[in-house]
């Protein structure tokens, strides 16, 4: 995991036990998650189960990978869970236009509407939050009115559907494509300007800003990946479902928060990282698994969730960075 | 909400304020009176054009359609002015509404327990809105959390715990007082319509003629002045989240009255609105401006849109659409002028 530059580790010689307690405290917490269940409930260890467990949790992972560039940058993307949905609806919808390639054409179009959402937001320089609110709505009501508020199953000719519904050697397809997404985002975050710029957003932006960091087009690609991330997490849940809805990802919204919290990335930018949105999207995958076991009703888990975010929130957040709290 | 302004764009701000101005920045000096022309003028022109289009829409009976429906919406919108004027947000508004619309089903007389508490039990759920608010204003002023993502938590917990409640079939509500707001009619407007207009105008006044209210707006303008000058205004932050969650309370109570019975979906569909009815009615995202009866103004500025629209053939789906454009362009107008260079937004 990355640590963006701190304060605490120029000025002091000591290891930076808060960046080490951030990177390995969710890893730990998952760890112990799995365990305890595993000593509840034996079953869920076995390979099987790990592996539907796996492609269960990769629409959450990739929502929370997604998420994890915004937050990242002190800014906030909450119309994952709409792009998800309007995803699904796309694919049925864009089929008789572009055939078997419709997924493929709505991951680019969910590209250039993060794109534009990115400029919107840097551009006229409106918070992010208010920007991508607005867009939750209209996905929400664009979901609707272009399935006409029914389920559809998704046309079989589709290629890239078809591809993730299947396995390699045991391992389902969406898994596969999960890690080489993940690999080539991390690699994206290592070794190109643009990683080092995302960290230097969320540390400290004024200063970004006037040692010629391109503010923009850094803030235009963030919302780009976030948005492409929630597309290939909306063709992951309905190559699981074979239907699309139009509410499709509607409770994923608080989950994609969630889980880059979770794994220890600050809400108030410039800490945390890939490792970090991976472990948190595990945790909050294997934390569904878990109300299961314990005998949560599923209609509780949001009461669940909505309580290990205001937890998250309050241990990881720098509140010195932020100044006046709003 | 983590909109951090630096101190250059602080100074840059004053100065520009002092300076020369465009219309923008004229229009944002105006005097009370314009402040509510605007959005009445919108009304209006709204009106006409789509009673021009359909040839309906100016009627009484859709006049009073209009003035019904946005009454509920209008509540939660001035409820909303508080937390929005001091520049935060609160994103609790449906989970507040589906966990009141629950507690009150299951506290007076209804269909499904043998509970009948009558006012004590409406008085309860009130409460429990409260709640919901004082939860959102400690954790933001306490424990100093964003209210973006505090007020996130709390909406998914009020919508996990309406769940929770839901009993096996639907709580039928047969208490008399709370059934007889929504059936009760004077002058040919239902009870809720007037209770609207009351909670709207006690909100604009406690905001703009008491002392508490004006330091709504101080915090909305320059935070760090005021509490570097010693002012304590954690209570008036806990305050302002704690009345945004009474209005919805209230808002939540009238609906199920009209409904009939509890409904863990009732606040479905009001966030979005509220945000763009304040943000229509001049409320700044960015706080220290704006005020209810703008906001509910606002309010029925969108009735009017999802009314006409409707009428001239529009599903019932672009809802949300209209919604969404609606605060994107509203916020994008309103913040124009504020554009600079090094100016920071999150």
């Amino acid at each position: 995991m990355q640590i963006a530059p701190d304060r605490r580790t120029t000025t002091r010689a000591r290891p930076d036990y808060a960046a080490i307690a951030r990177t390995l405290g969710p890893l730990a917490f998952l760890l112990l998650l799995v365990a305890a269940s595993g000593a509840v409930a034996p079953g869920v260890l076995q390979a099987d189960s790990m592996l539907g467990f796996l492609s269960d949790a990769a629409p959450v992972i990739a929502l929370v990978v997604g998420g994890t560039f915004p937050i990242l940058a002190g800014s906030i993307d909450l119309s994952v869970a709409g792009i998800a949905s309007v995803t699904g609806v796309l694919v049925v919808v864009l089929n008789p236009v572009f055939g078997p390639w419709t997924s493929l054409a709505v991951v680019l179009l969910a590209l250039a509407f993060g794109a534009v959402q990115g400029l919107v937001h840097c551009w006229l320089q409106l918070p992010s939050f208010i920007v991508s609110l607005a867009s939750l709505s209209i996905l929400t009501g664009l979901a609707l009115l272009l399935s006409n508020a029914t389920a559809e199953p998704i046309p079989s000719n589709d290629v890239l559907v078809g591809i993730l519904g299947n396995t390699v050697a045991g391992l389902p397809n969406t898994i596969i494509l999960l890690a080489v997404v993940v690999a080539l985002l991390w690699l994206l975050m290592r070794y190109t300007g643009f990683g080092r710029d995302l960290y230097a957003l969320g540390s400290g932006e004024t200063a970004a800003l006037m040692s010629g960091v391109n503010v923009r087009a850094t803030r235009t690609l963030i919302f780009m990946l976030s948005a492409g991330c929630a597309a290939m997490a909306g063709l992951f849940l309905v190559s699981v479902t074979a239907f699309s809805s139009p509410t499709l990802a509607g409770n994923l919204l608080l989950l994609s928060i969630v889980g880059v919290v979770l794994g220890g990335t600050a809400i108030s930018g410039g800490v945390g990282g890939l490792f970090a949105a991976v472990v948190g999207g595990l945790i909050t995958a294997w934390l569904r698994i878990v109300t299961v076991i314990v005998g949560v009703a599923p209609t509780a888990q949001n009461i669940i969730f909505g309580l290990a975010a205001l937890l998250a929130v309050a241990v990881t957040t720098d509140r010195k960075k932020l100044g006046v709290i709003k | 909400m983590t909109t951090t302004e630096s101190h250059v764009g602080a100074v840059d701000r004053a100065k520009r304020r002092s300076g020369t101005h465009g219309l923008l920045q004229s229009l944002r000096r105006r005097p009370t009176w314009i402040q509510f022309g605007g959005p009445v003028t919108a009304v209006v022109i709204l009106s006409i054009g789509f009673h021009l289009v359909s040839g309906t829409f100016l009627t009484l009976g859709n006049l009073r359609s209009v003035v019904e429906a946005s009454a509920v919406p209008a509540i939660v919108a001035a409820g909303l002015s508080f937390v929005l004027i001091m520049g935060a947000i609160d994103l609790s508004i449906e989970g507040v509404m589906a966990a009141t619309s629950m507690v009150v089903a299951l506290l007076v007389a209804n269909g499904v327990n043998g509970n009948h508490l009558g006012p004590l039990g409406i008085g309860l759920a009130l409460l429990v809105a409260v709640a919901f608010g004082l939860c959102n204003g400690l954790l933001n002023a306490v424990l100093r959390m964003p209210s973006l993502i505090v007020t996130l938590g709390t909406w998914f917990i009020g919508l996990g715990m309406a769940a929770v409640l839901f009993p096996q079939r639907v709580p039928q509500i047969r208490d008399g007082l709370l059934l007889g707001v929504a059936r009760i009619r004077i002058l040919d407007f239902s009870l809720v319509v007037y209770i609207a207009v009351a909670l709207v105008v006690a909100a604009q006044l406690l905001l703009n003629h008491t002392t508490r209210g004006r330091m709504i707006y101080a915090i909305g303008g320059e935070e760090h002045l005021l509490a570097s000058t010693g002012i304590r205004i954690k209570g008036i932050k806990i305050a302002a989240f704690s009345l945004c969650g009474l209005f919805a309370g209230i808002g939540s109570l009238l609906l199920s009255a009209q409904l009939g019975s509890g409904n863990a979906d009732i606040g479905s569909g009001h966030l979005f609105p509220a945000i763009s009815a304040s943000v229509l009615g001049g409320t700044v995202l960015t706080g220290g401006r704006g005020g209810a009866v703008q906001s509910a103004l606002g309010a029925l500025i969108l009735e009017v849109l999802n009314n006409g629209l409707i009428q001239i053939g529009a599903g019932p789906y672009t809802r949300n659409i209209i919604s969404g454009t609606v605060i994107l362009s509203a916020v994008a107008l309103g913040g124009w002028n504020r554009r600079r260079l090094l100016r920071v937004v999150k």
